[in-house]
């Protein structure tokens, strides 16, 4: 016996890439816009969400991921827009074969935008294409300021950073000036928007710059 | 935690291969990461093993080669590299800068055992 190198170059995800690539071409093909919602357990991403649907600005269909039960999926059903879940059964994030089933589950006709709520985690979902046009990652002032250089892939990689829980800046000594310089430094060129979720604070801006990514991707 | 979830994938890949030209014993796996991928190599050496068990794969040495990051700059062409990744050129301060290295994740190759006269 002897040993024989066999030189590969295969990206390691290459099966999981051709999920993501027919999501992409499809949504494309219909002019859906898809944002894929990546940020902590807590972050606000559920909240956004329910604040984002209820403004109507566009037609919505939601893909929910979690580790465990419908409890997302209820909230955003009581929206009256078309939902579906994922569990994961402990999987740490979403990957693009488990959304394309989801999206077939999905009936959408005249939808404009899907959303898809990552598994809370600022880790692992910043590493699995999706198909998605941008990722958007969710962070509270609850969390700390540090967050962005802590967990630079996914700041680094995104289109938009919404800043949740801004009515808690006080309380909780959030550094705003170092959170938005450090952004900046990992990723000048993402829309940047400070939110609060339950008076609907600053909602109004992230919703615009939702509809601006929807005519960009008419336009294209 | 995504290690396991790059594991699956690896042998979902090797597995049909090892099959297909009659490989029963890959001696090492050489994987190329890049560092902005987040990967713990411990991890992903301990999933390895669980999943090697039983398979041609099983005893293989897992290589793990770190691709640092390096970027460019669209505007006036410098290239740096650092531990995290800038939005920004450090020269010009142009925003248009382009991630060149460290965002791998690939298998690059495989040492497998062969009959020698199959040698080729």
């Amino acid at each position: 016996m002897t040993t024989k190198k066999v030189s590969i170059f295969k990206s390691v995800l290459a099966a999981d890439e051709q999920f993501a690539h027919s999501i992409r071409k499809e949504m494309s093909e219909r002019e859906i816009l898809v944002l894929n919602l990546i940020g902590s357990p807590g972050a606000g991403k559920t909240s956004l969400l329910e604040e984002t649907l209820k403004r109507r600005r566009f037609n919505s269909a939601v893909v929910e991921g979690d580790i465990a039960t419908a409890r997302d999926a209820e909230r955003i059903a009581s929206c009256c827009v078309p939902v579906v879940q994922i569990n994961t059964r402990g999987g740490c994030h979403l990957e693009a074969n488990l959304v394309s089933k989801a999206l077939k589950a999905l009936s959408l006709e005249n939808v404009d935008v899907v959303f898809i709520e990552n598994v809370g985690n600022l880790v692992c979902p910043a590493e699995f294409d999706l198909g998605e046009d941008y990722k958007v990652a969710v962070c509270s002032s609850a969390e700390g300021a540090d967050k962005p250089l802590k967990y630079p892939h996914l700041f680094h990689e995104c289109g938009a950073v919404v800043l949740t829980k801004k009515d808690l800046f006080p309380h909780v000594r959030f550094d705003r000036d170092l959170f938005w310089s450090d952004v900046d430094s990992l990723n000048a060129k993402a829309a940047k928007f400070e939110v609060d979720n339950l008076s609907g604070e600053g909602i109004d801006g992230w919703v615009d710059q939702v509809e601006k990514w929807l005519n960009l991707k008419r336009r294209s | 935690m995504h290690e396991m979830s790059l594991v699956e994938a690896v042998f979902e890949s090797l597995l049909p291969l090892c099959a297909d030209n009659g490989w029963k014993r890959v001696e090492k796996v050489t994987l190329k990461i890049g560092t902005l991928r987040q990967v713990i190599p411990e991890a992903l050496l301990f999933c390895f093993e669980t999943a090697a068990a039983g398979t041609p794969l099983e005893g293989a040495m897992l290589d793990i080669q770190e691709v640092p990051i390096r970027q460019k700059c669209r505007h006036c062409g410098l290239e740096w590299g650092g531990e995290i990744p800038l939005g920004r050129c450090t020269a010009c301060g142009s925003t248009e800068v382009d991630t060149i290295s460290g965002v791998e994740l690939d298998i690059e190759s495989l040492e497998v055992a062969v009959d020698d006269d199959e040698k080729s």
